[in-house]
């Protein structure tokens, strides 16, 4: 299991020089997955890219989520993220999130193993297997945002679940899941959701 | 209605003062409304930055999740929403790389949007609001809006000028009004002070004044310039009185300039005539001694020659008598002596006088008295010496061979003698003027004719010392005239008639004394009363005067005053000591006729002063006294 514990110093402004390159980077990749993908992008490269889009795209849900005052020891406490069946991905993560904070809390990313207690704030489970994903979930009942990227992550009870949609990664959003945690999620997340879910749709 | 024309001009007080309500109040619209709308405009601008700015701001907030998640789709929904702003012309969100992530262009507009991203703020171009917003999420700049905006600033400054210049003119038409209604609480009384000074200007009727009752300025100006008014009246009228009055002298020192011409040239022909008239008789007074020297024993020679050297001497007498009269009169010493007088009796003695000499120019002469006595209150010497003046004024206006009537009536209790002729009349003219002192008819007359012009004016003289009028009509030249007077009547009668003197010399004789170095008259004065019975003493000294009255104890002494060795003062004196010089009548005779030698005569005891030449008349009529001044005596 790797660790990935990076506290960021409050020092660190939002828009020190590293952190832009970062993000320009992000973007410029984004950009070329949107432009490139389809004809040219190699399997390997493309699935590197999804991956960092996706790393982004996890950090920016904690953004827009509010999480129980009892998820919390305390006002200090860090927000966790736990990534189950890609390393890639938690390693990816733990960039994205070095330096940066949430409401005030800092970032931490566990690589959890299927099984494993997973007592995180969000919890991202790779893979496209819904079976899978479905198993995963329901053992990891502790964690408050699940998010999949299976073909019915929803179904399976996970809060976010991203698509590859027109080539671009995209998610569907399920708010009764949401409610069921506990976990209350802005508004304006949904309006860039490719789907919000309500009820038994 | 010059007036209010003068008004309606534009030097007017009602037009400046208008004219300077609505400059004020166009000045501090002016001002205010300039500087309304500087702050309004910086307003303006501010507020659409401001509003241009949130609505970026609102933008980069609800793009921001859009940007986060790479959503260009619902970025370019979110920006669709700007439709609902019509003034915003464009917007777009630029990612963090730069590149314009989504664009909004208002419908129907071609926008070119600038390709990459600025810094963030607002820039004002061509009418155009741009602002540049960053979009930050979670404290992380993640891109940049930019939002372009219709920038109406002339709009809004033409439609705010329209209004502050409609609010401008309705406040200068209020204003206009307002002082025009304000206004007349200044220039209604001024009107009245213009209008009142322009009449006064044009009537010069200084009894104007301005109506009104005005308080402050104003009232203090009305009420000034009427108490100027007052006052420049009050001197315009003392100015005209004073005019007046001097105007009144100067025609006063005319006349009495006019007057002293008037009587100069009447004291030169006074003095031609005076000469003339004294030689006149010397003439045949000279051709009558002439006769009796060399005719001396022609008894009727002699007597005719005697007749015309008399008559002559008593014209000239006469006149020398009124010249002196005349001179009392007017240096106010002639006394008349008052007394009961019968009329027949002055017209006797006036008769006396001048009979002779009405017969010399061969004039019938009319007397018509009425039958009852008359009496009158007055000088009995000073009547006849009217009637003779009358009648001897008649005579010599007369040409020879006339008529001369004196006639007499009684009118009430007026007694009205007329003398009237046939002579050479009066102009209408000259009727009042010929009682005027010097003042002849004609100077176109025969020298012969003319007189001194002293009888008339005697004439008047005395008929007012008594009481009464003289008047004188003629109908013309050459037909005569007529000279009136009216004397008042004593009523009651006498109760003694007065006896006439003829009556005292035919009953009674005296002792009469007479001393006169002039021996010829004492001589002949002697005779007469020799003649006439009395007893008489004639001495040449005074000496002998007075021892002749010691012996002869004489009722009457006649004495001349220029004696020889004796003045007729210490003769008089002498005789008064006398046993019988009280009793004695002195009677001095002098060729001095003024009041002091009168005076003299009277203190030196006389009783009767006589002026020489005496006519006989004069003695006849002392001694014809002599009863009274013994009564007076006693």
């Amino acid at each position: 299991m790797i660790r990935h514990r990076l506290t960021r110093t409050p020092q660190l402004s939002p828009s020190s020089p590293r952190r832009r390159r970062v993000a320009g980077r992000l973007a410029g990749c984004l950009l070329a997955l949107a432009a490139l993908a389809p004809a040219h992008a190699e399997a390997g490269s493309s699935q590197a890219l999804e991956r960092q889009v996706k790393a982004a795209f996890l950090y920016k849900f904690l953004g827009y989520a509010d999480f129980p005052a009892s998820a919390f020891a305390d006002s200090a406490a860090p927000v966790t993220i736990g990534v189950i069946g890609s390393d890639e991905m938690a390693a990816e993560l733990g960039r994205v999130v070095a330096g940066r904070q949430v409401r005030g809390r800092p970032i931490v990313v566990r690589t959890l193993r299927e099984g494993e207690p997973a007592q995180v704030h969000l919890l991202f489970v790779a893979g496209s297997d819904s079976v899978r994903a479905a198993r995963i979930l329901r053992s990891a009942s502790a964690a408050l945002l699940p998010v999949t990227e299976c073909e019915l992550g929803l179904q399976s009870g996970s809060v976010i679940n991203f698509r590859i949609i027109e080539e671009r990664v995209r998610f569907d959003v399920s708010l009764d899941s949401a409610e069921r945690n506990n976990v209350k999620l802005s508004s304006r997340l949904l309006t860039v959701a490719n789907r919000v879910i309500k009820g038994n749709s | 209605m010059q007036s209010r024309q003068h008004l309606n001009d534009g030097g007017s007080v009602r037009s400046k003062l208008i004219k300077m309500a609505v400059f004020t109040t166009l000045a501090a619209l002016l001002s205010a409304s300039i500087a309304m709308l500087l702050l309004d405009l910086r307003t303006f601008q501010r507020y659409w930055v401001d509003d241009l700015t949130t609505q970026a701001d609102i933008m980069a907030s609800v793009t921001a999740p859009a940007l986060a998640f790479n959503d260009a789709t619902t970025a370019g929904q979110q920006l669709a929403v700007l439709r609902a702003r019509p003034q915003i012309l464009a917007g777009a969100v630029y990612a963090n790389t730069g590149a314009r992530f989504a664009t909004y262009s208002k419908a129907g507009l071609e926008q070119s949007l600038p390709p990459r991203p600025q810094p963030a703020g607002y820039r004002i171009e061509n009418g155009e609001l741009e602002v540049w917003h960053n979009v930050v999420e979670n404290g992380e700049r993640v891109g940049t809006v930019f939002l372009r905006s219709r920038y109406g600033l002339v709009e809004r400054l033409l439609n705010y000028g329209a209004i502050l210049g409609g609010v401008m003119l309705g406040a200068l038409v209020i204003a206009a009004l307002v002082a025009s209604r304000l206004q007349a609480a200044i220039t209604r009384p001024l009107e009245a002070v213009t209008n009142v000074a322009r009449q006064v200007m044009q009537q010069r009727d200084f009894t104007l004044r301005v109506p009104g009752n005005n308080s402050g300025e104003i009232g203090v100006l009305v009420e000034a310039f009427n108490d100027m008014l007052a006052e420049i009246g009050r001197r315009a009228e003392a100015l005209q009185t004073a005019n007046r009055t001097l105007e009144h002298e100067m025609d006063v020192r005319e006349k009495a300039e006019n007057a002293l011409i008037v009587a100069d040239r009447r004291k030169d022909e006074f003095l031609a005539t005076l000469a003339h008239e004294l030689r006149n008789p010397l003439a045949p007074i000279r051709t009558g001694l002439d006769i009796l020297r060399i005719r001396s024993g022609d008894a009727q020679a002699t007597q005719r020659a005697t007749d015309i050297m008399e008559r002559q001497l008593r014209q000239m007498v006469r006149l020398v008598d009124d010249l002196l009269d005349v001179s009392r009169i007017n240096t106010g010493k002639f006394a008349i002596k008052m007394g009961r007088v019968e009329l027949k009796a002055v017209v006797n003695d006036a008769l006396e006088v001048v009979r002779s000499y009405i017969e010399l120019h061969g004039h019938e002469l009319a007397i018509d008295l009425p039958d009852r006595p008359v009496f009158l209150h007055g000088d009995a010497t000073r009547l006849a010496q009217i009637l003779s003046n009358l009648l001897n004024n008649a005579a010599k206006y007369t040409n020879r061979g006339g008529k001369v009537t004196l006639g007499a009536r009684v009118e009430d209790k007026t007694l009205v003698l007329e003398v009237s002729d046939t002579g050479i009349g009066l102009d209408p003219s000259m009727l009042d003027s010929v009682f005027e002192m010097f003042v002849q008819v004609d100077s176109t007359l025969e020298r012969t004719n003319a007189g001194l012009g002293v009888g008339l004016s005697l004439a008047r003289k005395l008929v007012e010392l008594h009481g009464g009028t003289i008047a004188a009509s003629s109908e013309g030249l050459g037909r005569g005239s007529r000279f009136t007077v009216r004397l008042p009547i004593v009523v009651d009668p006498e109760p003694l008639s007065k006896p006439t003197p003829a009556a005292f010399i035919s009953t009674e004789t005296y002792r009469i004394l007479l001393a006169d170095d002039n021996v010829d008259f004492v001589n002949s004065i002697g005779a007469l009363l020799t003649a006439m019975g009395h007893s008489v003493v004639i001495t040449h000294n005074g000496p002998d005067a007075l021892a002749a009255a010691a012996r002869f104890c004489p009722d009457y002494a006649f004495l001349d005053i220029g004696l020889p060795q004796m003045s007729g003062y210490d003769l008089a004196r002498g005789i008064r000591k006398l046993s019988c010089g009280p009793m004695t009548v002195l009677i001095a005779v002098t060729g001095w006729g003024q009041d002091k030698d009168r005076q003299l005569a009277f203190e030196a005891g006389f009783d009767h002063h006589m002026v020489k030449p005496v006519r006989f008349e004069q003695i006849e009529e002392i001694l014809g006294n002599r009863s009274i001044i013994k009564k007076l005596r006693t």
